[in-house]
């Protein structure tokens, strides 16, 4: 009995050691956890700075907390991923990065090429796809990583949760990951990006005191898309602009659109179904394009005297609604064709599918086709509803 | 030899299947599209009706000694002399065969899961197991494929349909833009894969009936033809050629794009688990052709004993042959298929008339 259990403890130890799989352990207590990084580029050099989550701060029930829920440091490198080891020096704890929710590049970098920055995030292993890439328009990168924010403490974990809500229920953005990206890029199509911009007061902005207000002096906020040919900055769609795209991309979810009703104004309709489908052909030798959407929305709020329970008023509803969409997307095809020249529509890729023999022709110059391409919008709405009432009160309060 | 060892029409089935499947499932997605681009899945339904005719070939030859292993009739056919040339080859080919395989594990591991832990550490753990197989013998290793076999088909169905939401039809258009040429240049890949496929002659006269085990020859490469048309299907049609072509797994990344309800996710791992299975039971068919083969070259009367050193020194040789991932690459794509074709048709079909032609012969002698 005891002689068994000489001869197999051996094994039994040697087992334990070797299966508890420890070889690439990493202790919680020595990790700093990433929620964003930031890039500029500064004189030939990679300026990276990284806002780590103060766990410490985060885990407090109490808001007597004095220390700040996160802490920035910043490197310089030749190589990001250099200067992101190099945040040793400065960080008393290993970058973990898998934890990552943004990563935000300035606007030079932007316009001289991001791709060189982003070709690390795609590589290093430890990253995952599911952050999101931003563009900080007319903003300083740090200016962004430091500023802390309300409700949700971590910076990186609000504005992630910002651009969620946002594509659910206001469709000027789109979470766009980094594979996404990556592949827009190399395609014909030209890539977009959401923006972030800061405003307000740059001292209080890194102190606590700004979020102990209830009106926060300083914040960030999700601003534009940014319109990339290849892997350089072209310029920025509005947020008109950046709805007419979503809308031809079916990334809206959710939208507020506003219509003109009558001379009292504009009504609000509230969209929530919408399809697209981007069309590209060749006739007698040349490109055409089109675009057709199909929009369910019902009436979110209107000024003007109108009864929505006849049917009458609700199609010249639907009328003014289906030219209005219209002007949303010809605003982001006009910009895009004349001022930005790239095809964030993807004309281009559906040329490539519909006619992938003559595309070859097509695709050396295709900007220049691009360009000039003829796009016939037709936009198709049905108003589904109009509400909890029909009449609006306001027909008997404004009147004289 | 002592107690003849036997396996199951079914068993045989799994482990063709497996094989089919091997590191297939993880590179060919990959491979597929560098000729073939949107059109990689039409690329693998060629490529199954390829790899039928070389099981066609295999069970013909398969099927004229019932009951002997390949081994046995390589001399048996060629004479003493150049039956031990024939085995010589068939043994280097098998041991390099391994020491691939083992690369592969290397370099899928120590990129993707384990960063940091030495790579010799990993192959040494697959390959005790391995060695483990081997010397447990044949009935021991197939009750085990069975017994995991159902775990996963459900495990890979599973990650199908998990994926079935985020497919785009647009991947995949235009279909066959440039032709049937490409397409069919593409599917050689899986050929090349299958080109190994001459060791399974070992295992197929352990089946006791040969039109079974002919039988469950086509219904396992069915199997594992099955899964890598709609493994390299899905990888186009929720990847797209361009992701596919710059990641150095791609259906790795596949895994990743799984995402039930923000709930489910990152399970890629479970491609790992497939791969890993159907792998080992790849390296232990090479593993014990190298070993059996060894015995036979060398007269030897056991050939589990010469299991371990060999192992060692495919732990070695995979090591110094690919040390990196260029280096397997440049090999996959463009020396594999030159390599196997030799070894992959040149010994069944020499095999095949030598034998033929002896027969002849004997008649005509008789006459």
């Amino acid at each position: 009995m005891i002689r068994t259990f000489v001869r197999v403890s051996p094994i039994i130890i040697l087992i334990l050691i070797l299966t508890t799989g420890c070889w690439d352990r990493k202790e919680l207590n020595n990790l700093a956890i990433a929620s964003a990084i930031g890039i500029e580029k500064k004189d030939g050099h990679y300026r990276v700075i990284v806002q780590i989550e103060n766990a410490g701060e985060i885990a407090k029930k109490s808001a007597s907390g004095t220390g700040a829920p996160v802490a920035t440091f910043q490197t310089n490198g030749k190589t990001v991923f250099e200067a992101l080891r190099k945040m040793s020096t400065v960080s008393p704890r290993e970058i973990y990065v898998s934890h990552l929710r943004f990563v935000v590049l300035s606007e030079e970098l932007a316009q001289e090429g991001i791709g060189k920055a982003l070709e690390f995030f795609s590589r290093y292993a430890n990253f995952r796809t599911d952050f999101n890439i931003f563009i900080a328009r007319k903003s300083e990168v740090i200016n962004i990583l430091t500023t802390l924010t309300q409700i949700e403490k971590i910076p990186g974990i609000s504005i992630f949760s910002s651009i969620r809500s946002s594509v659910r229920t206001w469709g000027e953005f789109q979470e766009i990951s980094i594979d996404q990206f990556i592949s827009k890029m190399e395609s014909d199509t030209g890539a977009v990006l959401p923006g972030l911009s800061y405003s307000g007061d740059e001292e209080i902005s890194k102190n606590m005191s700004n979020i102990q207000n209830s009106l926060a002096p300083a914040h960030i906020k999700l601003s534009g898309m940014a319109v990339f040919k290849k892997d350089r900055l072209r310029g920025w769609l509005n947020e008109m602009e950046s709805i007419g795209l979503n809308f031809t991309q079916n990334a809206i979810k959710e939208t507020v659109v506003h219509v003109p009703c009558g001379k009292e104004g504009n009504m609000a309709v509230d969209i929530f179904h919408t399809k697209a489908k981007v069309k590209s052909w060749i006739e007698n030798e040349k490109p055409y394009g089109g675009i057709d959407l199909y929009i369910e929305g019902s009436i979110g709020e209107i000024p003007c005297p109108i009864d929505v329970s006849q049917v009458e008023k609700i199609l010249l509803l639907e009328k003014n609604t289906n030219k209005e969409i219209e002007k949303y997307v010809s605003s982001a095809l006009r910009k895009s064709q004349k001022s930005l020249r790239s095809d964030i529509f993807g004309f281009g890729e559906e040329l490539n599918r519909s006619n992938p023999k003559k595309w070859g022709a097509f695709k050396k110059n295709w900007d220049a086709f691009f360009v000039d391409l003829p796009v016939e919008i037709t936009v198709k709405t049905k108003l589904r509803s109009s509400g909890q009432t029909l009449k609006s009160f306001l027909e008997n309060v404004t009147k004289e | 030899m002592g107690r003849e060892e036997q396996i199951t029409a079914r068993q045989f089935t799994i482990l063709v299947a497996l094989y089919t499947m091997g590191d297939a499932i993880l590179y060919l997605p990959g491979q597929f599209i560098m000729d073939a681009k949107q059109d990689a899945w039409i690329a693998s339904i060629f490529s199954i009706v390829e790899i039928f005719s070389v099981v066609l070939l295999l069970t013909v030859l398969g099927k004229r000694y019932p009951g002997l292993s390949l081994l046995d009739y390589m001399e048996g056919i060629l004479g003493k002399f150049f039956g031990k040339i024939l085995l010589s080859y068939f043994v280097a080919f098998c041991f390099l065969d391994v020491s691939i395989l083992l690369m592969e594990v290397g370099d899928f591991m120590g990129s993707q899961i384990f960063p940091k832990t030495p790579t010799d550490v990993i192959l040494l753990l697959f390959m005790s197991i391995v060695v483990l197989a081997a010397r447990l013998g044949p009935e021991a290793t197939h009750r085990t494929s069975e017994m995991m076999f159902p775990f996963i088909v459900v495990l890979f169905l599973f990650m199908i349909i998990a994926l079935s939401p985020r497919i785009e039809l647009k991947n995949i258009q235009p279909i066959m833009a440039h032709g049937l040429f490409p397409v069919i240049k593409a599917s050689r890949v899986l050929f090349g894969f299958f080109l190994d496929s001459v060791a399974l002659l070992i295992l197929f006269p352990l089946v006791k009936q040969p039109n079974a085990a002919t039988k469950s020859f086509y219904k396992g490469t069915a199997i594992g033809g099955v899964i890598i048309i709609l493994i390299s299907t899905a990888s186009v049609l929720v990847l797209g050629v361009d992701t596919i072509s710059r990641h150095a797994f791609p259906v790795y990344t596949l895994g990743k794009k799984i995402s039930i309800g923000n709930f489910v996710e990152r399970i890629e791992i479970i491609f790992t688990v497939l791969w890993f299975t159907s792998l080992f039971f790849k390296s232990y068919l090479f593993f014990i052709s190298t070993t059996q083969g060894v015995s036979k070259l060398f007269g030897l009367k056991n050939d589990k004993i010469i299991a371990l050193p060999i192992a060692f020194v495919m732990v070695l040789i995979g090591r110094i042959l690919f040390p990196s991932r260029a280096s397997f690459e440049e090999w996959s794509t463009i020396h594999w298929l030159s390599h196997a074709i030799p070894f992959g048709l040149g010994i069944p079909v020499i095999l095949l008339l030598v034998d033929f032609f002896r027969k002849q012969w004997i008649k005509m002698r008789a006459k």
